[in-house]
C-alpha cells in the first residue's frame, strides 16, 4: 500500500471524526445519526490506514534486514577471500625463504669442496700434487672440446709406445678427481 | 516514518473510538452508564496495569518503556475523544 493512500485514509479518518461534532448544524436532517456514521466511517478509516502503515513498516524492516544480510555476506566473502590471499602469501614467503636456504646449502657444500680441493695438494704428496695440476689442464682441455688422443699427446707428453700408459693414467686421473 | 504513522493511527482510534463511545452514551440513559461503566473499566485496568508493570511486561513480552508509553497514549487518546465530544456545538 503506497504511503499517499495511507495519508489520505488517515486525513479522512481525523476529517470525519472532527467534522460533524464543530461543522455539522443540529438543524440538518438525521444530525445525529450522521455524526454517528462520520465516526464508524472515521474509524473504519484510521484502522485501515494503521493496518496499511504497518505492512509497508514490515515491508521495510524486510528489506533493511534483507540488505544487512547481503552486507554481511559481502563482508563474510572478502575477509574470506582476505585471509585466504595471506595464507597463500605467506606460503610463498615460506617457499621463498626455504630454497634460499637450500641454496644457500648448496653453495656453502660446493664452495667447502672446491677449497677443499684446492687446499688438498698442500698436505699430499709431490706425486699428488703434479696429478691434480694435469688434472686441471685435461679438465680445460675437455672443456674446450679436445679429444682424449689430443690430451694424451699434448698434456701427458705421450706419444707413441707411451701413448697407452698415458691413456691408462688419463683413465686414473678421470677416476679420481672426474666425480668431484 | 511508516511506525510513526502506525502509532498516530493507533492514536486516532483510541480517541475516536472514546468519541464513538460519547456518541453511543448520549442516544440514551441506559447506554450513558454502560459507557460511563466501560470508562470506570478502562481507568482501573489502566491503573492496575500501571501498579502491575513488571508482571505485564513479562506476560506481554515487551519493554517497560513500551508498557508505559501505550498506557499513557491510550488514556490521552481516550481523553481526547472525550473532550472532543463535551466540546461540540
Amino acid at each position: 500500500m503506497p504511503i499517499v493512500k495511507i495519508a489520505v485514509l488517515t486525513i479522512s479518518g481525523v476529517t470525519l471524526w472532527l467534522a460533524p461534532p464543530f461543522v455539522f448544524s443540529r438543524k440538518i436532517p438525521l444530525h445525529n445519526f450522521m455524526q454517528g456514521v462520520a465516526l464508524i466511517s472515521s474509524l473504519a478509516c484510521c484502522f485501515e490506514a494503521r493496518r496499511g502503515a504497518l505492512i509497508l513498516a514490515k515491508e521495510e524492516d524486510f528489506e533493511a534486514m534483507k540488505a544487512r544480510a547481503i552486507d554481511a555476506d559481502v563482508a563474510d566473502e572478502l575477509s574470506t577471500s582476505i585471509y585466504v590471499a595471506e595464507q597463500q602469501r605467506r606460503q610463498e614467503a615460506d617457499a621463498i625463504l626455504t630454497s634460499f636456504v637450500s641454496e644457500v646449502e648448496t653453495d656453502r657444500e660446493a664452495l667447502e669442496a672446491v677449497y677443499t680441493a684446492d687446499f688438498q695438494p698442500a698436505n699430499t704428496s709431490d706425486k699428488d700434487a703434479r696429478d691434480l695440476e694435469l688434472w686441471w689442464k685435461v679438465e680445460a682441455a675437455q672443456i674446450e672440446g679436445k679429444t682424449q688422443t689430443w690430451i694424451i699427446e699434448n698434456i701427458f707428453k705421450m706419444k707413441g709406445r707411451k701413448f697407452a700408459e698415458g691413456k691408462a693414467q688419463l683413465a686414473e686421473l678421470l677416476r679420481r678427481f672426474g666425480d668431484a | 516514518m511508516t511506525k510513526a504513522i502506525a502509532l498516530g493511527n493507533n492514536f486516532l482510534l483510541t480517541a475516536i473510538a472514546s468519541s464513538f463511545l460519547c456518541w453511543l452514551a448520549s442516544l440514551h440513559p441506559s447506554l450513558l452508564i454502560f459507557v460511563q461503566a466501560l470508562f470506570a473499566l478502562k481507568l482501573i485496568i489502566s491503573m492496575v496495569a500501571w501498579i502491575l508493570d513488571d508482571a505485564i511486561v513479562v506476560i506481554l513480552k515487551i519493554e517497560l518503556l513500551q508498557l508505559r508509553f501505550r498506557l499513557i497514549a491510550s488514556t490521552i487518546g481516550a481523553l481526547v475523544g472525550l473532550g472532543v465530544m463535551l466540546c461540540r456545538s
